[in-house]
Formats: C-alpha cells, sequence, structure tokens
C-alpha cells in the first residue's frame, strides 16, 4: 500500500514537473554585444503561418465544433488578412542592433529550427536544438531567432461558451542564440491581444477586429525590438523626430508603418 | 437514476449560488428592475426622441453672428458627457474547461444554461467596473465637469453654428458628442456621433458616423492643474476645440472635399496622450496640426501629427488610389 502511494506521488510529481523543462525567461544584457571586436549577429524568422482563429478553452470536440461553427464568418475573414507585415521585424531588429555597435546581417530564407540536431548537451540556458552549424554557413557569432507560432484572432472559451470577445492575437517567440556554446543570450514569449474598438461583431469585413488585428501585429514589433531599442531611446529622442523609423517602441505621431 | 438526477439538480443549484455570488445582488436587483421597468423606459425613450426631433430647432444654438453654413441640434441631455478610457484589451474572463453532469438529457441542458448565464453576466460585471475604473480619472474634474453643459460647449466655439432654417444654413448637424480623457491626463479625445444632412425639411443625409478626434498631449507638467486653472477654462476651450474639428471634418466630407476613394490602407501611428497608438486607415488630409485619417469603418479620425517627419502645411487632399489592400472593409 506504502509503495503504490509512493509510486503515485513520483508519477504525479513527474507529471507536474513537466512543465519545469520549459526554458525560463532570459532577459536580454545590453553587456551580451559588449566586446572588443563587435558581435556578427544573424536575424532570422521562421515561415510566417497563415493568420487564422483559435478557440483556447473549448477543449472537448464538441465544444470546438460549436466554437468553430459560431466563429465560421470570423474564420472565413482570418484567413484572407495577412501576416507579411510582421516580415519587417527581421529588419527592424537589425538596424536596432547596428545602432547598438553590433554587426547585425539579415538572413532571408526562413528558418526552420525543428529541421536541426538537436543539442548534444543540457544545463541552464542550452538551446535543445543545436544552432551551432549555423555559425560557419552564415558566418555569424549569434542568431536572433523571432518565431511566430500563430496570428489571427484569439477567442477564449469555457467548453460551449466564449469568455470574451474575439482579439488580435499574436503569439510569438524571440530568443538570442550564441552559436559557440549554443546558449540562450535571451529567451522571450511574446503573446498579444487586442480588442476591436468599439463592436467586435460586424460580419463579413469586421472593421473593428481587422484593425485589432493590425495593431497585435504593431505591438508584436515593439515589444520585440523593446530590450534592444531601450537603453538607445535617449539618443533617439535627443535627435530630431523623424517619421521613417516605425520600427520603435514608442513611434512618432501619425506615422505610416505599413510602406 | 434518482440519485444521478438529484445530483445533477444540486449542480444546478451549485452553480446558480457561485452566479449569485459572482454578480452582486445590487446587479441582480437592477437587472429585475431594469425588466419590470422597460416598458416605462421605452415609453420615456420615445418621447424623448419625439421630444427631440420636435424640439431640433429650439436647441440650435443661436448666435447673431454667424460665420459658419451649418446648423446644429446636441443631446437633449444638457451636460456634456465625458469617460474614461477602458482598457480592454486584457478583458475576458478566463477559459476553463466545465464538467456538466451528463445524467440525463434535461439536467444537461439545465447546466449548460445556466453556465451560459453566468458566462454572460460575469463578463457584462466586468465589462461594467472596467468602464467605473476607468471612469476614476475624471473625479478630480467633477467640479467643472459637472457644470459643464451643451450651451457652454457651443457658446465657446470661435465658428458658431447658424440658426436652422436660415439662408445661411447649407447644412443641419446633428451631433452626440462624448469626451474622454487619457489615463495620463495629458490629452482629451472626443468621439462624436455626427449626421449631417443638407439643410431643409427633406435634407438628405451626406455624412453619417463617429468622427474621432484625437488632441495632442499637453506639454504641462501638471496637466490636471493646467485643465482645471481658471474655472477649467483650458479644458473647455480644448474640448471645443475638438467638438469644432469634429464638426469641420464631418461638414467637409459631407460637401465631398475629399476623394470618396480612399487610398489603401495602412497602418499608421500616433500618440493618445503619450501613449502610443496604431490605426489601419487611409490618409485623407493633412490639416495642421493634424492628420485625417479614413478608418477601416469609413469613419474619420483626426489624430496629432506634431512629430511628423513629412511637411504638414498644406491642407490640399492627399492623391487617393484604389484600395486593393488587405482590411478593405
Amino acid at each position: 500500500m506504502k509503495s503504490a502511494f509512493s509510486a503515485a506521488l513520483v508519477a504525479a510529481a513527474l507529471l507536474l514537473t513537466g512543465c519545469a523543462s520549459r526554458q525560463a525567461l532570459v532577459p536580454f544584457n545590453d553587456g551580451t554585444l559588449a566586446s572588443a571586436t563587435p558581435s556578427r549577429i544573424g536575424v532570422a524568422m521562421t515561415a510566417l503561418p497563415k493568420p487564422d482563429t483559435f478557440f483556447p478553452g473549448a477543449n472537448c470536440l464538441l465544444c470546438l465544433a460549436s466554437a468553430s461553427l459560431a466563429n465560421r464568418s470570423l474564420t472565413q475573414h482570418a484567413q484572407t488578412l495577412s501576416s507579411d507585415e510582421l516580415a519587417k521585424i527581421k529588419q527592424n531588429l537589425a538596424n536596432a542592433l547596428i545602432r547598438k555597435g553590433a554587426q547585425a546581417k539579415v538572413i532571408e530564407a526562413p528558418l526552420d529550427p525543428g529541421a536541426l540536431p538537436d543539442a548534444k548537451q543540457s544545463g541552464t540556458n542550452v538551446a535543445k536544438k543545436d544552432f551551432s552549424a549555423l555559425r560557419a554557413a552564415q558566418d555569424i557569432d549569434k542568431l536572433l531567432v523571432v518565431q511566430v507560432a500563430m496570428v489571427g484572432y484569439v477567442r477564449p472559451y469555457a467548453s460551449y461558451f466564449p469568455t470574451s470577445e474575439p482579439k488580435g492575437f499574436v503569439n510569438a517567440l524571440g530568443y538570442l542564440v550564441d552559436l559557440r556554446t549554443n546558449t540562450y543570450e535571451w529567451f522571450q514569449p511574446l503573446e498579444i491581444t487586442r480588442a476591436s474598438d468599439g463592436p467586435w461583431d460586424e460580419a463579413p469585413a469586421f472593421p473593428g477586429l481587422t484593425n485589432a488585428y493590425y495593431q497585435a501585429l504593431e505591438a508584436s514589433n515593439d515589444e520585440l525590438l523593446r530590450p534592444f531599442v531601450a537603453a538607445t531611446a535617449s539618443t533617439v529622442s535627443a535627435a530630431p523626430a523623424t517619421a521613417a523609423p516605425t520600427a520603435e517602441p514608442s513611434p512618432p505621431a501619425a506615422t505610416p508603418s505599413g510602406r | 437514476m434518482a440519485g444521478h438526477n438529484k445530483c445533477g439538480v444540486m449542480w444546478v443549484q451549485r452553480m446558480l449560488g457561485v452566479a449569485a455570488s459572482r454578480v452582486r445582488t445590487t446587479q441582480w436587483v437592477s437587472a429585475l428592475a431594469a425588466l419590470a421597468l422597460l416598458p416605462l423606459v421605452q415609453h420615456a425613450q420615445a418621447q424623448d426622441e419625439s421630444a427631440a426631433t420636435q424640439q431640433t430647432p429650439a436647441q440650435v444654438a443661436t448666435v447673431p453672428v454667424p460665420a459658419a453654413n451649418w446648423s446644429l441640434a446636441l443631446p437633449p441631455t444638457d451636460s456634456v458627457r465625458f469617460k474614461g478610457m477602458a482598457e480592454r484589451d486584457k478583458a475576458g474572463i478566463g477559459g476553463a474547461a466545465m464538467a456538466y453532469p451528463i445524467n440525463t438529457g434535461a439536467i444537461f441542458l439545465a447546466a449548460v444554461l445556466v453556465h451560459g448565464a453566468l458566462n454572460e453576466a460575469t463578463k457584462s460585471a466586468q465589462k461594467s467596473d472596467l468602464q467605473k475604473a476607468a471612469d476614476r480619472v475624471l473625479q478630480p474634474y467633477e467640479p467643472v465637469l459637472s457644470k459643464y453643459t451643451h450651451h457652454d460647449l457651443v457658446a465657446a466655439l470661435a465658428e458658431q453654428p447658424v440658426p436652422a432654417g436660415s439662408q445661411q444654413a447649407r447644412w443641419h448637424v446633428q451631433s452626440d458628442p462624448v469626451f474622454s480623457l487619457t489615463p495620463d491626463e495629458t490629452a482629451f479625445v472626443l468621439e462624436n456621433d455626427i449626421t449631417v444632412r443638407e439643410a431643409g425639411p427633406q435634407g438628405v443625409i451626406r455624412y453619417q458616423g463617429v468622427v474621432k478626434v484625437v488632441a495632442a498631449a499637453t506639454p504641462q507638467a501638471d496637466p490636471r492643474h493646467h485643465w482645471m486653472a481658471n474655472d477649467g477654462a483650458p479644458l473647455k476651450a480644448e474640448t471645443g476645440a475638438l467638438f469644432l474639428e469634429s464638426i469641420a471634418l464631418a461638414v467637409d466630407s459631407a460637401a465631398q472635399r475629399w476623394p470618396t476613394v480612399a487610398a489603401k490602407p495602412q497602418t499608421y501611428r500616433y500618440l493618445e496622450g503619450t501613449a502610443s497608438r496604431a490605426e489601419r486607415a487611409s490618409l485623407v488630409a493633412a490639416r495642421c496640426p493634424q492628420i485625417v485619417l479614413r478608418t477601416l469603418r469609413n469613419t474619420l479620425l483626426s489624430v496629432p501629427a506634431d512629430s511628423m517627419h513629412e511637411p504638414c502645411g498644406g491642407t490640399a487632399p492627399v492623391t487617393a488610389s484604389a484600395s486593393d489592400g488587405p482590411g478593405t472593409p
């Protein structure tokens, strides 16, 4: 009886600590880029997903079917949107790194971390995938990756019922890997939601939600850039206000960023 | 089986108990009272609307030196409406799987219905709480706002409306303004629900929709002290300027002074107070110090252009092109 109880305890502990293997946040440290010679950093993105709708909390099959049916027109609308504006994040990050004194270059081809071999070693902040081969292939010391997992609209459910109105949504991950040690020097998951300003249920064009979607894209750009521009913000604000670099988290007023 | 039914009934009772505890008693009472009073309220609203229609000429501000070509009707409520800016991006009551009793179809259905009702009541309560929390920013301004009437708003306008029915009136503007104050108290935002008709008894509607005007943030270190100085004179001047700007935009749109075919929508960034905002819109015109955008809802949005890199000196419309981008309504 006692051994059965112990086994159950161990099983429960294993189950509950399953999350412990998830990578913890690694804040970006400006000192990371400080060295006698400028760091050569490649900036890459994974392939952008197509916009869609997501219904977390609609867990049972019937719940999910019900949620999908109830939001069918929204899903159809989401699939007409473009996520291409997220691609500018790569260039914006490279620009921010250059302003910090690094030698940054954009890697145009989409990165597929899943295709990389597993890392041979493990430890604190060691990446699970082995990125080191990219050091020679791309002639870089570090790799900054933006991995966008989900983009579109999110509407949380509790079984059959929505617990919130739909919102513009971006789920992404940003990380910087030192290719010499295969360790993370920055690791930042990101989840952005933006509500429609006013009513949301305006099928078929959903203008309020479409606006919220693009607001979420802009906000994710800002959040991913924030660690790399914070220290230089005073320098930027001392300069005359400009409209062109729309990538800054505190952008100038009335600046088009879709150009 | 009877035991199962009892268990299901207890589940429904428990959920109702949870519902009652989550939603305040006052809200239940208010809801019941509202239901009971609905016919009376509807009757009163109908009377109000009828009165508003009939009294429109009487409500139009009459100022002897008309400089405009529009008459104005404001809502019958006398005080100018203000609200805080509720943060709705994080609104939601969380998603969690719900285990329903499935011993009989009726119990299951009752459980689902109770869950649905509880869900809606909680969402509604949260929405109300968010707005109440946002409205707290206005409490220090109450001494001025409680005495700020539509008459004051119109009387202070730099350009005065003409009396309805006068020869100069080309447009009749019906306006329902609601002002907001940014959480940092540095800027006011106006959302003005405007209808512009051609003057005359059978005037055709030429513009209908909300015109939103965002003021530039005040550079004052203590914005509250600034707005409240001299019995709220700066506050009244600022809100009056926003009000006039919104009407000018609607009248310009009614007069088709801007291209009707919007340019391809882009994401524009601007400041609301000190907070960064984004809007998917088409550029309509530069009316310095504001930039006018047409939103995806085909309404007008005027935002501060104080840090625009491009020259902001002309009022000529921006050349428009056919809209073919994603996000086009």
